[in-house]
């Protein structure tokens, strides 16, 4: 098949289609003729771009249906032969968008190629739908991520396999599938434990993928330190003004919190649908310990409380999702000057 | 009431017996038959729908015929029942939800039907959370559905409920809990006039001599309220501490669900009743190993200490009462109750039982600890079947399910209890 | 950062390196059997453990316990 039968859809952001920068960050979806910005290099390396679809980082964020849909729509009049999405760097509402539309597309049989740095949140929203090219987290990682892009692209829309991770550069998808196999749970597990009695040799089925996260450095002296209080135990003001679901959550919310002295049960509610809230929202206190932080407060064993607490539900999160939340609010709180967090988990 | 954990000496003896077709009519004869030796099953259904007369938590019964192959989806599927009758004594089966509470189970003669069982279906879901539905429970009788959940193979006699106006969910849950262990041991009692089962299975558990390895399955359920409980002998299992329990009476009709979540990764009675993995034990006692009871442990404890009391407790039991070499502890559902498993792991550890843990996965593990080294998957919930559209669908009007539906929605497709054959394996 | 919660394990899973372990998923920072007094002072002892956390140099995944 030569590379001119092959048909390419780009998705990129408002900012790379040339649409404007953070202004620009709420435009709904446009679907534009030829590249655009990067899309522009991939031409020379053999996967000229037929479509670009664009979306703003923050439209998709804060609109992720009515997009995805938008998206999906277009994508299926458009029939690519493979879809290239990004490179999103380290831009985590970008790269979001790009694991998003690619999970999508790959289970409607779309083929994806997509890059990203491998700790942006989107390389876990694509859910192994994707082959996803790891690159810097800046876009200085540009002209190194295209060819490697192209290269797996070409290879999908040619119906090719890309070869190995490390042949092709892309992170191992590291996907869970079902298999069949001949024996049932039970039986496996009774060979398993006999096996681990005896001292044989023994393989586990499934093992965590576990996230090494360095400790930070402690905080020396939190009596001179700028404090904030962060929850997923769903915490809201009465009567839940913003409507943060129980469950699923698509967003994290910002109250602001000065003056406030306890999370009162009359001035606030959780909405939380993983455990039973009786005794939370008899006290909100007990999810979102603020009566016992202003108490530290006015003992001066805190410097001073943040006055904004940052809340989302956490059941039924996708862990997408999750990563994308504590990089947004860890942000705001660095810009903010914020030193130290207390985090409450149900 | 006999101690859970005392166990008898005498034997259970399962006959069970084939069905491979059935005959359903109406204004029949007014009762199930099965002549002797032929494995065709007739069934009443006006019989069978009249079951729930006595129910006022009841609004309606509609019973329905479906084999392997027919183009027919079961929706809002509570549960799936073997039929199941205690020979000497049909009254005493089911304790504590039919038979009385201290009946005797795991003892005696038990006769069961294979190939066939009995479903539940009533819409639960404005009764338990209106604001947090249950996910959608399924069971498909064709489509790549079929094979993921074992009732798919199955001839199906389901019982179509529909909860009374106004009834409240405990009441409307016990009804249907009732209604549906009746129908099965109705079904069973078919077989009262043959003495000649297609198979006969005898489970003794006395003393072993020799050094046979002591292998105990911690079997952990659930108690959080009407829906989301399992029954044993008809009492919650909300239980103090862990306890020791002849494992052939949970095979006898002991213990019985009422949990409603996750369809895939709980435990339906009808897998209690055929666990592969006690039948597994019970048939190897005294040749590969000894098996001296089952411990019953709960998941989903609210307060910290009191998991790590029962993981502890439950460890403690397999090992001091119990004497274990090594424990096989089992999951009930998603979410917290994988830190039990995973606290239990690690508590049997502790005192020197190997252990093995089985679970099932969404995307991945829920949670995890050191201790947790050998762990069977029992499969990845949230991969989809292929996509299909049944011709018909029992058990719900307004059917709108997505194209491919994640195999969390099939009931027991990844059983933690270990019945299925699924497995998650990373590409 | 420090985190409190009944469920160290999944804490620890995700990445966590303080983690102060809270009476119950329902009331991570709080007990509803005490009287207000006695729940209030429980809840300021669990942040003060956070705090402590936070002041000290930590392997990655610990878990501190705080005292009745």
């Amino acid at each position: 098949m030569s590379p001119a039968a092959v048909r390419v859809v780009h998705y990129m952001n408002q900012f790379f289609a040339g649409l404007g920068a953070e202004e620009a960050a709420g435009h709904e979806p446009v679907r534009l003729e030829g590249p655009q910005g990067p899309g522009r290099g991939l031409t020379p390396l053999g996967l000229p771009v037929d479509v670009t679809l664009a979306c703003g980082d923050d439209y998709f964020a804060e609109h992720e249906d009515p997009a995805l849909a938008t998206l999906l729509a277009w994508l299926e009049e458009e029939a690519p032969d493979v879809l290239v999405c990004g490179p999103a760097f380290n831009s985590g509402r970008y790269g979001y968008a790009c694991g998003m539309l690619a999970r999508e597309a790959s289970r409607r049989g779309i083929p994806v190629v997509t890059a990203m740095f491998p700790e942006n949140p989107g390389v876990i929203a694509a859910e192994g739908g994707a082959y996803v090219v790891p690159t810097t987290a800046n876009v200085a990682g540009m002209k190194d991520a295209l060819p490697v892009l192209a290269a797996i692209g070409v290879a999908l829309a040619e119906g090719r396999d890309p070869g190995s991770p490390e042949e092709a550069g892309y992170l191992p998808r590291g996907i869970r599938r079902n298999e069949v196999v001949d024996r049932s749970g039970a039986d496996r597990a009774l060979d398993l434990v006999l096996a681990k009695l005896r001292g044989e040799a023994f393989e586990t089925e499934v093992a965590p993928a576990f996230e090494v996260v360095p400790p930070a450095s402690p905080v020396p002296d939190v009596s001179e330190a700028l404090v904030a209080l962060v929850s997923e135990a769903g915490c809201v003001p009465q009567g839940n003004p913003d409507h943060l679901v129980s469950r699923r959550a698509h967003a994290w919310l910002a109250y602001p919190i000065d003056g406030v002295a306890s999370m009162s049960a009359d001035a606030y509610e959780t909405v939380h649908g993983g455990f039973d809230t009786t005794a939370g929202n008899a006290d909100p206190n007990r999810l979102v310990p603020l009566d016992a932080v202003r108490r530290l407060e006015t003992q001066g064993r805190i410097g001073r409380l943040h006055p904004t607490f940052y809340t989302t539900t956490g059941v039924d999160t996708p862990v997408a999702s999750a990563t994308r939340f504590g990089q947004e609010i860890a942000a705001e709180l660095v810009n903010a000057g914020v030193q130290a967090v207390v985090l409450t988990g149900t | 009431m006999p101690r859970p954990g005392t166990i008898s000496a005498s034997p259970l003896t399962v006959a069970a017996f084939d069905v491979r077709a059935v005959r359903e009519v109406r204004h029949g004869e007014g009762r199930v038959s099965r002549t002797p030796g032929d494995p065709l099953l007739e069934i009443d259904l006006d019989v069978v729908e009249s079951l729930c007369s006595d129910e006022p938590a009841l609004g309606s019964l509609r019973a329905h015929v479906v084999r392997p192959g027919d183009s027919v989806r079961i929706a809002n599927v509570l549960d799936a029942v073997v039929p199941s009758v205690k020979a000497d004594d049909p009254a005493a089966t089911f304790p504590g939800v039919l038979g009385p509470a201290d009946a005797l189970c795991g003892t005696g003669r038990t006769d069961r039907l294979d190939g066939i069982a009995v479903l539940s279906t009533l819409d639960m879901g404005a009764l338990i959370d209106p604001d947090d539905p249950i996910p959608a429970s399924y069971v498909d009788m064709d489509g790549s559905g079929a094979s993921l959940t074992p009732w798919g193979s199955t001839i199906n006699l389901v019982l179509e409920l529909v909860a009374a106006q106004g009834a409240s969910l405990a009441d409307v849950d016990a009804a249907a809990r009732r209604t549906l262990l009746r129908a099965a041991r109705d079904l069973a009692s078919a077989t009262a006039e043959d003495s000649d089962a297609d198979t006969e299975s005898v489970f003794a558990l006395g003393e072993v001599a020799g050094e046979l390895p002591v292998v105990v399955p911690i079997l952990q359920f659930t108690a959080e309220g009407p829906g989301l409980t399992t029954y044993l002998r008809g009492a919650p299992v909300d239980l103090v501490s862990p306890c020791a329990v002849d494992p052939r009476a949970l095979l006898d009709g002991a213990l019985t669900a009422g949990a409603y979540d996750s369809p895939a990764a709980r435990v339906s009675t009808g897998t209690i009743q055929r666990s592969r993995l006690l039948h597994r034990l019970l048939n190897e006692h005294g040749t590969a190993l000894v098996c001296p009871g089952a411990v019953l442990t709960q998941g989903y404890l609210d307060d910290a200490d009191d998991k790590r009391r029962m993981a502890d407790g439950a460890a403690h039991i397999a090992a001091e009462e119990l004497g274990a070499d090594a424990a096989i502890c089992t999951t009930y559902s998603l979410g917290n109750s994988h830190t039990d498993t995973m606290l239990t792991l690690r508590a049997c550890e502790q005192l020197g039982v190997r252990a093995v843990g089985i679970v099932a996965e969404e995307g991945g593990l829920t949670d995890h600890v050191a201790e947790a080294d050998a762990l069977v998957s029992t499969g990845n919930v949230l991969e989809r079947a292929d996509g299909w559209t049944p011709a018909s669908v029992i058990g719900e009007t307004d059917h709108e399910a997505p194209a491919q539906v994640p195999v969390l929605h099939y009931l027991d497709a990844a059983t933690q209890l270990g019945d299925g054959r699924l497995r998650g394996v990373t590409i | 950062m420090a985190t409190i919660t009944s469920l160290p394990t999944i804490a620890q899973m995700a990445g966590a390196s303080r983690i102060v372990r809270g009476p119950a998923i329902t009331n991570p920072t709080g007990d509803p059997s005490l009287d207000e007094e006695e729940e209030v002072a429980l809840r300021t002892k669990i942040v003060e453990r956070a705090l402590e956390m936070v002041e000290t140099d930590v392997e990655p995944a610990t878990v501190w316990e705080v005292s009745a």
